[in-house]
Order: C-alpha cells, then structure tokens, then sequence
C-alpha cells in the first residue's frame, strides 16, 4: 500500500501537464466562465480562495438534504467522520485534523470555541433559491473551511417549499422554506423538526460471532429555525440580517461491544446571528459586519443507567461577538487592493475551567490582487492579535492562469498559516497549559480546473473536471498526554505531513426540464504521516489515525421528465485507529452504496410535488466511521416534497 | 540512554505467528487494558526466550477482538478468566489455545476481577458501586449465584477456604474487606481497613497485605486531587480476621501522590509498591516506607517474578501507544525491555 501513492502523485502530476495537450481537443466546445465569485468579505476569503461550489439546484443537495454530513460527503473531497446515526459528525479537509477546518455560515465562524471543531449534525441542511455551499482554502484554517451562504434572488417572488422525511428507525423530519420578496427586500425562512429513535440493527464486531444487536439509548429530538431578511436600498447599499436557532437534545448510546445501555446524553442549543451592511461606490466597496453566537453544551454520564449519581455533569456556555470591516478598491494598472480588521471578543463559561475566560483577538488584514490578460494573482498578509502576542503574520499567494475562453484553470497555491490552542487546550482543569505555542503549517498546492459547456441537438453538456496535488506540513501539533497517575495535559510535540490529490469530476446532460443525467466522482488519494514525535521516535513515518489512503465516492442520477434513477457509491481504504499502525485495530476498507428512485408531478408550472424513495446501505455492509462506534446496516427513508415557486421581473 | 533503549529493544522478537500452546512452564501473559472507547485491549505472550506475540486472544480467534478496557486475567486449571471492564463482559477462553470457550454477559456490568475457588468455580467481583461477588460454574459458565459485598469490589486473595475481597467504593468511599466461606459462598465476616483498599500479596510468614490507597477528592473549581486520607499497607491475619499492623505509605497531610500496584517477591520477603509510579521496596517486616524508590519511574503495573525475583514494570507510556515491560533484577539493573499492548496493567507468570 505505502508504494502506491508516490506513483498515483507523478501520474496526477503528468495529468497536470499534460492537461495543456487536452485543451486543443477540446477548443472545437463551446467555454462557460469558470469563476462563479461568491462575495464573502467577512471571511476574509480571497478571490482565488474558492476551490469548490454547489449551488442548492445540484442534484445530489435534493437527495440527500436530510443528512448534513452525507451530502458534504458526496459534494465535496472531505472526509467525514461520524460517530454514529444521529451523533457528532466531523470534517477533514486534505487529511488535517478536525479542528483545522472551519465551518462558516453566512460569514460567522460556527466552529465550537471550546474544542474547536464543527460538529456537522448540528447543522440543517437547508439550501434553496441562489444558496450556495463552498469549499474554501481559507485564509486563517490550515486545512480549508466550508461556507454555507443565503444568497437572495432580488426578484418579486414567492417560494414555498415542504418536506417530509419518513426513515427507517422510526425518524421523522418535517422541515419548510419560505422566500417572499420583491426587489427591495427579501426574506428567507426555514424551520425544522426531527424525532429519531434510531433503534437500528448493526453488527457488532466486538461481540463473539458478531451478532446482529439492535442500537439502545439513541433517540433524537432536534429542530430550528433559520431567518435571512435582506434590504436593497438605494445608491447601491445592501443590508441583511440572518438568525438561526437549533437545539438538539440526543441520548449518547454505549459503544459496540457493550451489553448495558448507556446513561450518556448530550443536549445543544445554538443562536447565530449576522448583520451585513455593503455599500458600493464606483470603484470600490465597504463592507461592515456584526454577529454574535450563543452556544450551550450539556453532557451528562451516569456511568450505568442504573445509577442514581452523574458520573460526569459537564456544561459550556459560550457567547462570540464578531465585528468586521472590510474596504476593496479598484487601482490603476489592473491592481485591486482590499483591507480591513476584525474584532472578535470569546467568552466561556465551562464548569470545568477555573473562572469565566475572557478572550480578545484582533485582526488586520491587506490583500492585494492582480489581474493581466490571463493571469490573476493575489497576496494577503493578516495579522492576529491575541493574548498570545504571537507576531508572525500569515500569509497567502495565489497565482492563476485563466485562458481567455476560460474553459481550463492552472492555480499555483502557497499559504502560511497557524492554529491557536483551543481553549480546552489552555483552560480545562485540571491539566490545560497556557504555556502551548500555536500550531504551524505551510501548504502548498497545484490546482486544475476544466469546465466545458456545450450544446448540441437540443442537449445542454456540462463537465467540471478538478485535479488538485497539495502539501501540507503542519507543525507543532498539540497532544494530550498524561503527566502523572491521573493529570493529562497537551503539549506541542507532533509534526506531521499530508500530501495527496483529489480528483473530482462532474458532468451533467440535460434538456429543458425532461432529461438530465448527472455524475459526480471524487477520488482522493492522502498519505498523512507522523515527521516527528518528540516522545516516540517510532512514530516516524506511521499514518495519522482515520485517514484513509484512498476515498472514491461517485454519485450518479438520471432523470426523464416525472422519473429519476441513481446510486450513491463510496469506498474507503483501509484506516489506522493508533498511530502505531497496529493491523488488529485498523478499520477494515469498505464499500456503500445507495440507490434511490424519484417521481416528480407539476401542476400550472407552480406547484412541484417530489417523491423520493431511497434504500441506503443496500449492500447491508457493517463499517465503522470511529473505532467502536456502530453503523446503521440496510436502512429506508421516504420523502415528500412540495414546491410552490412564483417569480416575475427578473432584475438581475 | 537513547542508545541503550534501542539496544534492549533490538533483542526483543516479535512474533504475529500463533503459538501451539500459551502455557508454557517460564512465558508469562500481559494484560493490556486499551485505550477507553478504543476497543482494544489485549494480551500479550512472553515466551521463555522473549519472543513476544501480541493481541493473541484475535490470533486465536479469527481475529475476534477481545473488548474495551480489559481489566484482569485469570487462569483456573485449563481455563483463563478474562474481565473486559467496559464491555460489561467476562470472557472465558482455553489457556492452551487462547480460544474462546465461553461469554458472560449476565450481571457483569462492571466486572473487574476473577480468582479461581476450585476447578468448578470461580468468584470474580462486580460493581463500581453497590459491589457483589459473582459465583461463575466453570461447566456450565452460569452464574449460579451473587454476594452482596462492599461498595466497588476488587482484587480478591484465597487462603484456607476463605476468599477476601477488598470493598474499594467503586466511584465512592468503602474501608472494608468482606470475608466469603467459599464453601458456602456466604460473607462469614467484615473486616474494617484503609480507606480504598485494592490488592492483596502474602507475605513470608502466611500474612495478608491489603493496599490502601486512601482516599482522594477531585473538588472544584480547580478539580485538582487532594488527598483525604493516608494511603497505607494494613497487614491482615487470615486466621483471626483482624488488623494486626499498619505501614503508612502517603500521610493525609502529603500532597497528591498516588498509591498503587502491591507485588512480593516469590518468598514473600520484599513487599514493592508503587508510590507516585516510582517503585519502593519494603521489607516484610518492616514499619515504615523507604525514603527513596528502588525504582524511579513512573509504573502503571508491577509484578515480581516467583521465582527470578526479576520486577517487571509495566509502562504505558502516554496510554494511546503500545506500552512497555521493563525487566529489573533484584538490584535493580534494567535486563531488558519488551514491547507489548496499548497500557499494560498486569502480569500472569505460567510456571
């Protein structure tokens, strides 16, 4: 296996090359502008930062919108790691850790203050109109960042939209979007619920003769609601409020392997709000933000059920207030500059710390962009300012090549970036040292895009083709290790590499409204490796713990008019659950595969009634995402759903 | 130091090949506890020449892993009793092939260590809180019946029909030993100690010596430990049941330091706990604890070759990597060291 991946590098780099040859073949296509740019200023996001987008039209979003992580799985080169149905999910850009990677929504960092990660089942997967969804390399995450953005649609205009999830396991899901506006203003609203049992059969592999059990202790009850209001006023000025409320109250079941049920259970409840406020002058822009999250976090453990004390009883409390400026100006000579600071103020209130923490962290960024017949290129140079007093500015060149017809794009990627400690990392008591230095990294990465439009007899043909080869290494890696018979504590004593490429390719056939044949392939190839462990020399050159080799997942859909077919495939190589690559604790690779079936009905070209029936897991494959952690075997879901759209007098 | 590490290290086999038999009279079994939640404990073989095979409970079954948070091993006669703690499991395989012969599922929430009473039946106790003394039929592995003991039972000792558990408080407080007439498998008397006491040796003159380790509070706001009480070595006459002595090891007054891991030599002259993981050698008779360790370190398990007198510190290391055993002669002198399973706690020597 360790041989392998050398050679797929060289044959992905010699595609790279090679790649030049293939535009002349293809000069005879018609070319679709490839840089579809999404402004999000309050994320800081470069011009060239963005490596992925999905619009909310994308086929695999309406299939698999009941299941957050599934549907990033199957959009986008990340790894998903999910501790079960329903339980905490998380994401992993190019084999970095879950807390290098970041989670935007509309702008607002939602990665969790205290452990730094984004759990993803907390996030609903509601997407409509102009929404959009992208993958970013991102300025301040050393692996990259996911932006969810409400994007209005300034035309006079009514949506309404209902659906109704019935799944296996007895969980329910009944979610709505309204969008009303006109040119003016605009608002969008969303509102979910779900109860899950999630009683399902698995096999667990850690029970002699791997009986087939039935999941306990692992019900949900979760819901939200989401409000975007957006204001176009004169001379230019856009202003946009957005609200999001979930709570999501969940019993935490035992391991496999363990006969009693769990007396674990893990309540949330988030408030995110953003307002924006962007003005644009002839030759430049501003931008203004303010948003505050609220987020709140109890875990309960009663060890066994049968207990009558809390084994652990442990609540977060924490507020985020975020406040940006942002300012961008057109100069001479093709030359964009754009500049701004952030002001962001932490507080948390976890039982587990001494006191209430108080963080502030201040930054100022520059950014200076470059465009010239084909080529655009682009510096930026931030500066946090935090208790740390840790002056060493991060900073980004992106380099492109763009010919005119704009099918094929050669990207040349270099960023120095860092991760501070999380606060549990410094805080938690007893054992968290304040005396950590920020984690480092450096990245390096060679991206080529290909887009091609064409029509032909009536056909629309779409193909997007991405192959990415990228570098990273990432030092001082913080890791808990215990100090004595019962203290734990982090220190930076890791350096670690990731290399590898990801493939993505998606092309789509459609006529009108009667015919369209989608399919979405990704494959990822990552080596992520220890370079040094300061306590462990062995560890030299051991895999990271979950990260796959190689991930293939394609997606593919057919649709005729009132009738859709497609699966959903993915294979995962096999992963290390111990960085000393031990092969009796590694998780075997595996293969899943869904299918589903649509009917679709309109009535006067308004009301769209949808039907999907989906069978997931029809291989009744038994895998694990987290060691010990069980999967749902052969499982149904139905939905419905409902669609009223009015719109007149496009503005655009 | 680096150099001499590597050195020791290069003389250790390895070995993934199954064994034809994993009771051979000199190898010994090492129980690996695992990470929590990490489903990988497991139990390592020594053969006499150190040839080290791991995970040998998955070699021997199809690569069936064995469970999360293996807690003790045990033999009884042709059997070997293996309490998987966080499993809520006890499983029971043939010492000779290591394959698995049967699973106990019934009662054993919290099931944390077995001692055989004869080729019929074994005791092994249950509980981190209200604590019982499961009665496991080694012919048919039911369990025919439970005693009520202490709160958090332990480690158990056997002598002339009586079988002594140490009642540790589970996640509470106990300070007792429950004395069980393994005829009848009643609780005949209780037996007042240390706070937290946990393992039992013999010593040299047919006495009992029961670890207690104290207890310690995790108090907020800072939740760091402070110790409640003297951790001590209470020595107990297993003919009277009674107290007859008492070695403080850690005063109530001394700052946190931890307490754990009673071995003694095969002639039960040299007591050897671990203080704050260094490893202190007492002699049976004496009074008090030694101003320096024999050993300085840090131990999460320990045991005494019977018949060597070689120490076998069990290091585990930073708990999610494999851990290691270090031989010391009885001077101290590293022999070697030897690789094992991820956090090894104890050791059982076939003789």
């Amino acid at each position: 296996m360790r041989k392998i991946g050398p050679h797929i590098l060289l044959f992905l780099l010699l595609a790279t090359l090679a790649s030049k040859g293939y535009s002349i073949a293809l000069d005879s296509l018609q070319q679709l502008d490839t840089v579809w740019i999404v402004a999000d200023k309050q994320s800081n996001s470069l011009l060239l930062d963005k490596l992925y987008s999905v619009r909310s039209n994308d086929a695999t979003i309406g299939i698999l919108q009941q299941d957050a992580g599934k549907m990033l799985q199957f959009l986008f080169p990340i790894q998903i790691n999910s501790y079960g149905l329903g339980n905490i999910s998380t994401i992993s850009v190019r084999g970095t850790n879950d807390d290098h990677n970041s989670v935007y929504w509309n702008g607002l960092k939602v990665n969790s203050m205290t452990l730094g990660s984004t759990d993803i089942s907390l996030i609903p997967a509601m997407l409509d109109g102009n929404d959009v969804i992208n993958l970013q390399k991102n300025t301040h995450a050393i692996g990259g960042a996911l932006n969810w953005q409400n994007i209005p649609d300034w035309r006079n205009n009514v949506k309404f939209k209902w659906r109704s999830d019935f799944n296996s396991f007895a969980s329910f899901q009944n979610s709505f979007q309204l969008r009303v506006g006109n040119q003016r203003v605009q608002w969008h609203s969303a509102a979910y619920y779900q109860t899950a049992k999630n009683n399902f059969p698995y096999v667990d592999v850690y029970r002699f003769n791997n009986p087939i059990d039935t999941m306990e202790h692992n019900q949900l009850k979760a819901g939200g609601v989401l409000n975007s209001l957006f204001f176009k006023m004169k001379k230019q000025q856009t202003f946009s409020i957005h609200n999001w409320y979930n709570e999501k109250h969940k019993e935490v079941p035992s391991i496999m392997g363990t006969n009693e049920i769990s007396g674990r259970n893990q309540k949330d409840k988030s408030i995110k709000t953003v307002a924006k406020y962007t003005k644009i002058f002839s030759d430049n822009e501003l931008q203004i933000s303010v948003a505050h999250t609220y987020d709140y976090l109890k875990y309960t453990d009663k060890r066994l059920p049968t207990d009558t004390f809390l084994f652990i009883n442990s609540s977060y409390k924490t507020h985020r207030l975020v406040h940006t400026l942002s300012y961008s100006d057109s100069l001479k000579h093709q030359l964009h500059i754009q500049t701004g600071y952030t002001y962001e103020m932490d507080l948390a209130n976890v039982k587990e710390y001494t006191k209430t923490i108080t963080e502030h962290i201040g930054e100022v960024y520059g950014q200076l962009s470059w465009h010239l017949n084909d080529f655009n290129a682009a510096f930026k140079l931030s500066q946090p300012f935090t208790s740390y007093r840790y002056i060493r500015p991060q900073f980004v060149i992106d380099w492109q090549y763009t010919p005119k017809q704009k099918w094929y794009t050669l990207a040349l990627h270099y960023a120095d970036k860092y991760h501070f400690p999380d606060m549990n990392d410094r805080y938690w008591s007893p054992g968290g040292n304040p005396d950590l230095i920020p984690e480092t990294a450096w990245s390096l990465a060679l991206e080529n895009k290909i887009n091609v439009l064409k029509h032909r007899d009536k056909f629309l043909h779409n193909l997007n083709c991405n192959v990415d080869v990228y570098y990273t290494k990432i030092k001082n890696n913080i890791v808990w290790s215990p100090i004595n018979s019962v203290l734990w504590s982090p220190k930076n004593i890791k350096v670690t590499q990731t290399y590898g490429s990801d493939l993505v390719l998606n092309y789509t056939l459609s006529e009108q409204r009667r015919f369209q044949f989608n399919l979405k392939t990704i494959y990822s190839f990552n080596k992520s490796t220890i370079v040094e462990d300061v306590n462990n020399e062995e560890l030299k050159g051991k895999y990271l713990r979950y990260k796959p080799m190689h991930t293939f997942k394609s997606n593919f859909y057919i649709e005729q008019q009132y009738f859709g077919l497609g699966l959903n495939y993915m294979f995962q190589s096999l992963r290390f659950t111990d960085e000393e690559n031990f092969d009796f604790f590694a998780l075997k690779p595996y293969h899943i595969l869904d299918a589903f079936i649509t009917f679709k009905g309109n009535i006067k070209q308004q009301h769209d009634v949808q039907i999907i029936f989906k069978i997931n897991n029809i291989t009744n494959v038994a895998y694990q995402s987290i060691r010990s952690y069980a999967q749902p075997l052969r499982n149904y879901s139905i939905s419905l759903i409902y669609n009223f759209s009015k719109s007149q007098n496009s503005v655009q | 130091m680096a150099l001499s590490v590597s050195v020791l290290f290069s003389c250790q086999k390895e070995s993934t090949d199954k064994v034809d038999s994993y009771t051979a009279s000199g190898s010994a079994l090492v129980v690996n506890e695992g990470g929590f939640t990490k489903n990988n404990g497991s139990i390592s073989y020594i053969s006499r020449d150190n040839q080290v095979t791991n995970n040998i409970f998955e070699i021997s079954n199809n690569g069936q892993i064995i469970g999360d948070v293996l807690q003790s091993f045990t033999r009884v006669g042709n059997l070997g009793i293996i309490c998987v703690n966080n499993s809520q499991k006890v499983t029971v395989v043939d010492v000779r092939t290591f394959k698995q012969v049967a699973e106990i599922t019934n009662g054993t929430d919290y099931p944390r260590y077995a001692v055989g009473i004869n080729n019929d039946k074994a005791y092994i106790t249950n509980g981190s809180g209200s604590g019982k003394v499961l009665v496991l039929n080694l012919n048919t592995f039911n369990i025919d019946k439970t005693i009520a003991v202490g709160n958090g039972p332990e480690e158990m000792f056997v002598s002339n029909g009586k079988a002594f558990v140490a009642n540790s408080g589970g996640f509470g407080t106990a300070n007792t030993i429950s004395v069980i007439n393994t005829s009848t498998d009643a609780v005949t008397t209780t037996i007042t100690v240390g706070d937290n006491p946990t393992e039992f040796v013999k010593d040299a003159q047919g006495y009992i010596w029961v670890l207690c380790k104290g207890n310690v509070t995790y108090a907020p706001p800072t939740y760091a430990p402070e110790r409640q009480s003297a951790a001590k070595l209470v020595r107990i006459n297993p003919s009277m049941n009674t107290v007859d002595k008492e070695i403080e090891i850690i005063p109530t007054s001394a700052d946190f330091s931890s307490a754990d891991n009673l071995a003694a030599s095969g002639d039960g002259s040299k007591l050897y706990v671990c203080v704050d993981g260094s490893v202190y050698q007492i002699p049976y008779a004496s009074t008090t604890l030694p101003t320096t360790a024999f050993i300085s370190g840090y131990f999460y398990g320990l045991e005494v070759h019977p018949y060597t007198g070689d120490i076998w510190a069990l290091d585990a290391g930073n708990f999610n990597e494999s851990g290691k055993v270090i031989r010391y002669n009885a001077t101290a002198t590293v022999i070697d060291t030897l690789r094992v399973g991820i956090i090894p706690n104890t050791v059982y020597f076939n003789f």
